[in-house]
C-alpha cells in the first residue's frame, strides 16, 4: 500500500509540472500489480483514442476499486474538461480531495480546472488553500505568482515568484516572470537585473525580447535592438520581436529600417495588424504617406471602429493636405475616444 | 565614412571616364582657330572684370560664352562658380563648381573646400564632413563649418513640422527677392528686390538696385502681382525695405547713404511720405541695417555695426521718450549678441519675442533664424528655428503673422525662381499623435501576450497672447472713413501706451494688444466726440482677432456716447481709479470746446428695485459731474441724470445685456 501511494504521488508531481501545457500530459503508471491501476491504463488507451465514453467507464470501475487512486480522479476529471463539462471535473476532484489525505495536491489540481476556466479568484482560493497545506508547494505558488500577475496584483506575483526561486535557484521561467512583474510596476532596472539571471540561466527567446521590451521602456533602443536580434535569432519566426524592433527603430528614426522590420513581421504573420498599424507609423515619419494611408485603411476595412487608425489617417491627409479628409478622420476618432483628436479638431476644423 | 570615401571614388573614377580637361589650346581645337580664339578674347575679357574691376555679373557673362565652346575646362567651371558665388547664386555656380571638380580635382588648394560648401548646401552633411576634414586651406573656416554640419544633422532629425511654399511669381521674380515685411493681419507684404525694372539701374555689383515692393491678399486669399512704391525708392542707390508698423503706416527703409543708413516714412492719403534719415539711430560710418517696430511703436530694434564693424552687426533697440523723440541706444544683451554677425530684425506683434538671424550662434550653415523671449527682465537663449526653416544656405528676414500660424522669410536654398526666394511657412504645429502597438510574452509558461501601446505626444506649444483690434473709423452719418487718432492707455497705471492713427484715405486701423494690460482704446477725431473702448486681457487671453467699424458722432446737439471706462465701486457711486483717462479724455473735450453743455447720465440693469437703481444712478452721474467741477469745468455746462433702468441698451435677460445697461453717458445738449 506505501508503495502505491508513492507511486500515485510521483504520478501527480510530474503531472504538476506540465500545467501550463496546452494539452494535459496522461501518465501509464508502469506498475500495474493493482487491478485498479491496470483499469486506469485502459482508460489511458480509451483516453488518447478518444473514447471518452469508455476511458470514463474504465476510470470509474478503477475507482471503485480503489477510490483513493488519484491519476484516476485526474484523467477523469481532464476527460470531463475535455467534454465541457467544468463543474464535473471540479466535483471529481472534490470527491478526491475528501478521499485523500494529500488535500494540498487536491486542491492545486481544482485551482487549475479553475485557472483553466479563467475563473481565477476560486482558482486563487484554492491555491491559497493548498500552499497553507504545504508552504512550499512550487507548482501552487507560481501558479498563484501567474495568477496575481494577470489580475494586475504584481507586488503579490512578485512575492509568489521569489518563493518559488527561493525553493528552486536555478527556475529560469520564474526569473523571468518575476522581471516581468517589476517591468509592470515600472521598475525596469530590477527587471532587467532579472531578465539578465532568466538569460544566464536559459537562452530562450522570450527572455531576449521581454528584456528588449524592459530596454525600450528605459529608452535605450540601441540595446534594446541587440536584444530582438538575438532573440530573432533564437527564433526567426518570433514575429512579436521582429515588430518590437521595428518600434524601436522608428524611436532610432530609422524609418527604413522599421519598415524593413514590419514587412517581415507581415511575412511571419499574415494580417498581423499591430505591424501593419506599426508599418504605417514608419511610412508617415518617412514621408510616405500613400503608403501610410494604405495601411490605415487596411486596418478600417477589417477593423471601421479602430480609433487609432482613424487618429493615425487623419495625421497623415494633414500631411497631404487633405484638411477635409484630415478633419473628418479626426472627428471618427474623437467620436471613438481619442481625447487628443478632440483637440485637434477644435484646432484645426472649426471656424474660429 | 568608409562608404562615403568609396562612393566618392567610384563617382569621381566615372566622371573621369566621361570627360577629360580640355585645354584652350590649337591641339585641343586643331580645326578652330577663329572660335578658339574669341573664346580665349571672352576669357580675358572676364578674367578682367573679376581681376581688376571685381564685376562677376560682366565676368561671368563673358566666362559663359567661353565655355559655350569648351565647357571642360576645370579652370574655367571653377572660374564662373566664383563669379556666381560672389553674385550669391550658389546653386548656379555648384553646377561649374561640381563639373570643375569632375574636371581635375587637384586644380587648385580650394576646391575641396569649396566641394564641401557644396555638400553642405544640399544638406549631404557627412560628405561635406569629409571634404572640410581633407581640405588644406580655409582651415578656420572648415572647422566652423563641420560643426554647422553636425549641428545640420540633428535639426534634420528633428525636422519642424511645416508646409514652405513659395510664394509665387506674383512676387518672386528670377532676381533675389527678400526681406519680406508684412502687416501684423498678414494681408499686406512689402518687399526688396534686385529685379530689372523700368528705370532701375545696374549698381557697381553687377546687379540691379534694390528697390521695394508691395503685395496685398486679395478675396480669395491670394498675394496679387507686387508693385513698385515708387515714392520710396531712388534710382541710383539702394531701398530697401527694414520694418513696418503693425497697422502698416509706418515704414522703415534703407538706403546706401552714409555707409548706409536707416529712413523713416509715414502714410498719408494712401502714399508714403518722403523718406527721412532716423538721425538718433543712423552714425555716421557705421551701417545700420534691419529695424522693427515693437507692437506700440515706441520701441525700434535695429542692426547696426558700429562695435565691431567689419560688417559683423548687432542687434541695438531705441526707444522714444515723453516728447515721442527716439533716444537712449542700448544694445542687446550677449545672450543675443555674438562675435559674428547679427542682422535682420523681427519683433513680434506680441510685445515679447524677436526673431532674428545670426551667423554666430550654434546654426546649421549661413544665417540661421533664432527666436528670443523677453521674460522677467531678460531675454531667453535663442532657438533655432530648426529644418527646413533654416538651411545651410543664407536664412534671414523672417517674419511671423500675429497669430503665429504663418511666416515669411527669403532663402537662397534650391529651387526657386532663382537667387534668394520668399517663402511662406504654415506652421503645423507639434507632432500629432500616434499610438504604436508592441507584443511581448511576458510570462514563460502560459502562452499568453500581452499586448501595449505607446503613446507619442509633443509638447503644445503656446499661441501667441494678443488681440489684434482692427477696423475702420468712420463718420455715424456719412459713413465717410475718418482719420483720427487712437491712443492707447493701460488703465491701471494710467500711462499712455501709444499712439496710432488711422489710415486717411480709407479709415483702416490696427492695434496689437499683448495679453496682461487693462487696455482702454481711444478714438478721437476734430470735430467728433471721442469713443472709448475698455479690453481687459489677463495674462492668460488668447489670441484673438476683433475686427470693428467704430463710427464717430459729430459734436451736434442730441449726440450721446457711452464712456466705456468709467467704473464704479460695486453698488456704489465711488469712482474707480481705472476711470481717470475717460473723465480726463471728458474734460479734454469740455475744455477744448468751451461752448459745449452736456448731460451726463446714470444707467443700470434691472436688479433690485427701481427707486434703489433711480438713486444708485443719480448719484453716479453726481459723482462724475462733481469730478469734472472739481477740474474747473463750471456747474452750469453739466447737468446730472439718473435714468435707473429707464432707458436700457439691450435686453436684461442676459449678463452681457445687463453689463450693457450699467452705463454711464455723455449727451450734448447746448452747443
Amino acid at each position: 500500500m506505501k508503495k502505491y501511494f508513492l507511486l500515485t504521488i510521483i504520478s501527480f508531481l510530474l503531472f504538476s509540472f506540465t500545467y501550463g501545457q496546452k494539452k494535459e500530459k496522461i501518465i501509464v503508471i508502469k506498475s500495474t500489480e493493482h487491478q485498479a491501476e491496470r483499469l486506469y491504463n485502459d482508460a489511458v488507451k480509451s483516453y488518447e483514442s478518444k473514447q471518452y465514453a469508455e476511458a470514463i467507464d474504465f476510470l470509474n470501475q478503477s475507482l471503485k476499486i480503489n477510490d483513493s487512486l488519484a491519476t484516476s480522479y485526474h484523467l477523469l476529471s481532464i476527460i470531463q474538461q475535455e467534454m465541457g463539462n467544468k463543474q464535473a471535473a471540479i466535483q471529481t476532484l472534490q470527491t478526491y480531495s475528501k478521499a485523500t489525505h494529500h488535500k494540498d495536491t487536491a486542491a492545486y489540481m481544482i485551482a487549475q480546472v479553475f485557472y483553466g476556466d479563467n475563473n481565477l479568484d476560486s482558482a486563487s482560493s484554492y491555491l491559497n488553500y493548498c500552499i497553507s497545506k504545504n508552504p512550499s508547494y512550487f507548482n501552487a505558488l507560481y501558479l498563484l505568482g501567474n495568477i496575481n500577475f494577470e489580475q494586475e496584483k504584481y507586488n503579490d506575483a512578485i512575492s509568489n515568484y521569489t518563493k518559488v526561486i527561493n525553493i528552486s535557484t536555478t527556475s529560469a521561467d520564474a526569473y523571468n516572470d518575476r522581471a516581468s512583474a517589476k517591468r509592470m510596476l515600472e521598475k525596469y532596472d530590477e527587471a532587467i537585473e532579472d531578465y539578465n539571471m532568466a538569460i544566464t540561466l536559459k537562452k530562450n527567446v522570450l527572455f531576449y525580447n521581454n528584456r528588449g521590451s524592459a530596454k525600450m521602456k528605459l529608452e535605450k533602443y540601441d540595446e534594446a535592438i541587440e536584444d530582438y536580434t538575438t532573440a530573432i535569432l533564437l527564433d526567426s519566426n518570433c514575429y512579436q520581436a521582429i515588430n518590437n524592433r521595428g518600434v524601436a527603430k522608428i524611436e532610432k528614426k530609422d524609418y527604413k529600417g522599421a519598415i524593413e522590420d514590419f514587412n517581415l513581421c507581415v511575412k511571419r504573420k499574415k494580417d498581423y495588424y499591430a505591424a501593419i498599424n506599426n508599418r504605417g507609423i514608419a511610412y508617415y515619419k518617412n514621408k510616405r504617406y500613400k503608403e501610410a494611408i494604405e495601411d490605415f485603411n487596411f486596418i478600417l476595412s477589417v477593423n471601421p471602429s479602430e480609433a487609432s487608425a482613424y487618429l493615425h489617417r487623419g495625421n497623415t491627409k494633414e500631411m497631404l493636405r487633405d484638411n477635409e479628409g484630415a478633419c473628418s478622420d479626426w472627428k471618427k476618432a474623437a467620436e471613438l475616444g481619442i481625447e487628443e483628436a478632440k483637440g485637434y479638431v477644435k484646432k484645426q476644423c472649426e471656424k474660429q | 565614412m568608409k562608404k562615403i570615401i568609396s562612393t566618392i571614388i567610384i563617382l569621381s573614377f566615372y566622371s573621369f571616364l566621361f570627360s577629360q580637361n580640355t585645354s584652350f589650346t590649337k591641339a585641343s581645337f586643331p580645326e578652330k582657330g577663329k572660335e578658339l580664339k574669341a573664346a580665349l578674347k571672352n576669357i580675358k575679357k572676364g578674367s578682367k572684370a573679376f581681376d581688376k574691376e571685381a564685376d562677376y555679373r560682366n565676368a561671368a557673362f563673358y566666362f559663359l560664352k567661353a565655355n559655350e565652346f569648351n565647357p571642360n575646362n576645370a579652370e574655367l567651371n571653377y572660374k564662373i562658380f566664383l563669379c556666381y558665388n560672389h553674385l550669391r547664386k550658389k546653386e548656379e555656380g555648384f553646377t561649374y563648381l561640381d563639373k570643375a571638380f569632375n574636371l581635375d580635382s587637384n586644380l587648385n588648394a580650394d576646391i575641396t573646400f569649396y566641394r564641401g560648401t557644396m555638400h553642405h548646401y544640399y544638406c549631404n552633411f557627412d560628405t561635406a564632413i569629409y571634404y572640410y576634414t581633407i581640405a588644406s586651406t580655409m582651415r578656420e573656416q572648415a572647422v566652423k563649418h563641420i560643426k554647422e554640419c553636425n549641428t545640420g544633422k540633428q535639426l534634420l532629425e528633428n525636422e519642424v513640422r511645416c508646409f514652405i511654399d513659395n510664394v509665387g511669381e506674383n512676387i518672386n521674380s528670377k532676381a533675389d527677392d527678400y526681406h519680406p515685411i508684412i502687416t501684423a493681419d498678414g494681408k499686406t507684404m512689402y518687399f526688396t528686390s534686385r529685379r530689372e525694372g523700368k528705370g532701375i539701374k545696374l549698381a557697381y555689383d553687377g546687379r540691379y538696385y534694390e528697390n521695394i515692393y508691395v503685395s496685398t491678399k486679395n478675396e480669395n486669399n491670394q498675394w496679387t502681382k507686387a508693385t513698385l512704391v515708387s515714392e520710396l525708392n531712388a534710382s541710383e542707390e539702394h531701398s530697401a525695405v527694414q520694418g513696418l508698423s503693425n497697422d502698416g503706416q509706418k515704414i522703415i527703409i534703407y538706403r546706401g547713404d552714409n555707409n548706409g543708413d536707416l529712413f523713416e516714412s509715414e502714410k498719408r492719403k494712401g502714399k508714403f511720405s518722403k523718406p527721412k534719415s532716423i538721425k538718433e539711430v543712423n552714425k555716421n560710418g557705421y551701417h545700420e541695417t534691419s529695424a522693427s517696430y515693437s507692437f506700440d511703436n515706441k520701441t525700434l530694434y535695429f542692426c547696426s555695426d558700429r562695435k565691431n564693424a567689419d560688417d559683423k552687426h548687432d542687434i541695438y533697440k531705441i526707444t522714444k521718450n515723453m516728447k515721442d523723440k527716439w533716444e537712449n541706444i542700448e544694445i542687446l544683451s550677449n545672450i543675443i549678441n555674438t562675435n559674428e554677425d547679427e542682422r535682420t530684425i523681427f519683433a513680434h506683434p506680441d510685445g515679447k519675442t524677436i526673431y532674428f538671424s545670426s551667423n554666430g550662434h550654434d546654426g546649421m550653415g549661413g544665417y540661421d533664424i533664432y527666436s528670443s523671449t523677453f521674460e522677467n527682465g531678460n531675454w531667453t537663449k535663442p532657438v533655432n528655428l530648426g529644418y527646413p526653416i533654416n538651411t545651410p544656405g543664407d536664412d534671414g528676414h523672417f517674419v511671423i503673422t500675429a497669430d503665429g500660424k504663418y511666416g515669411y522669410y527669403s532663402s537662397d536654398k534650391a529651387g526657386g525662381y532663382g537667387g534668394s526666394d520668399i517663402y511662406m511657412i504654415t506652421f503645423l504645429g507639434p507632432e500629432k499623435l500616434f499610438v504604436y502597438n508592441t507584443e511581448d510574452n511576458l510570462l514563460a509558461n502560459t502562452g499568453k501576450s500581452f499586448l501595449h501601446t505607446k503613446s507619442i505626444k509633443s509638447i503644445e506649444l503656446e499661441p501667441p497672447k494678443l488681440t489684434l483690434l482692427k477696423g475702420k473709423v468712420i463718420d455715424e452719418d456719412t459713413k465717410e472713413p475718418l482719420f483720427s487718432n487712437i491712443e492707447l492707455y493701460d488703465l491701471n497705471t494710467d500711462e499712455l501706451l501709444a499712439t496710432f492713427e488711422s489710415d486717411e484715405e480709407t479709415g483702416r486701423f490696427l492695434l496689437s494688444l499683448p495679453s496682461g494690460k487693462n487696455y482702454s482704446v481711444n478714438v478721437k477725431a476734430e470735430g467728433y466726440l471721442f469713443l472709448s473702448q475698455n479690453f481687459n486681457l489677463p495674462d492668460s487671453a488668447s489670441y484673438q482677432e476683433i475686427e470693428q467699424t467704430i463710427e464717430l458722432k459729430k459734436l451736434v446737439v442730441g449726440k450721446e456716447i457711452v464712456l466705456n471706462n468709467i467704473f464704479f465701486e460695486f453698488n456704489k457711486a465711488t469712482l474707480l481709479k481705472e476711470s481717470k483717462i475717460e473723465l480726463d479724455n471728458v474734460y479734454k473735450l469740455l475744455t477744448d470746446n468751451p461752448n459745449i453743455y452736456v448731460e451726463i447720465s446714470g444707467h443700470t440693469d434691472n436688479v433690485g428695485s427701481a427707486n434703489y437703481n433711480k438713486k444708485l444712478s443719480q448719484e453716479r452721474a453726481n459723482s462724475v459731474v462733481n469730478y469734472l467741477i472739481e477740474k474747473g469745468i463750471t456747474k452750469d455746462r453739466l447737468t446730472a441724470v439718473g435714468y435707473g433702468f429707464d432707458k436700457p441698451i439691450a435686453p436684461n435677460t442676459t449678463e452681457e445685456g445687463r453689463q450693457k445697461n450699467r452705463r454711464t453717458e455723455f449727451k450734448i445738449v447746448k452747443l
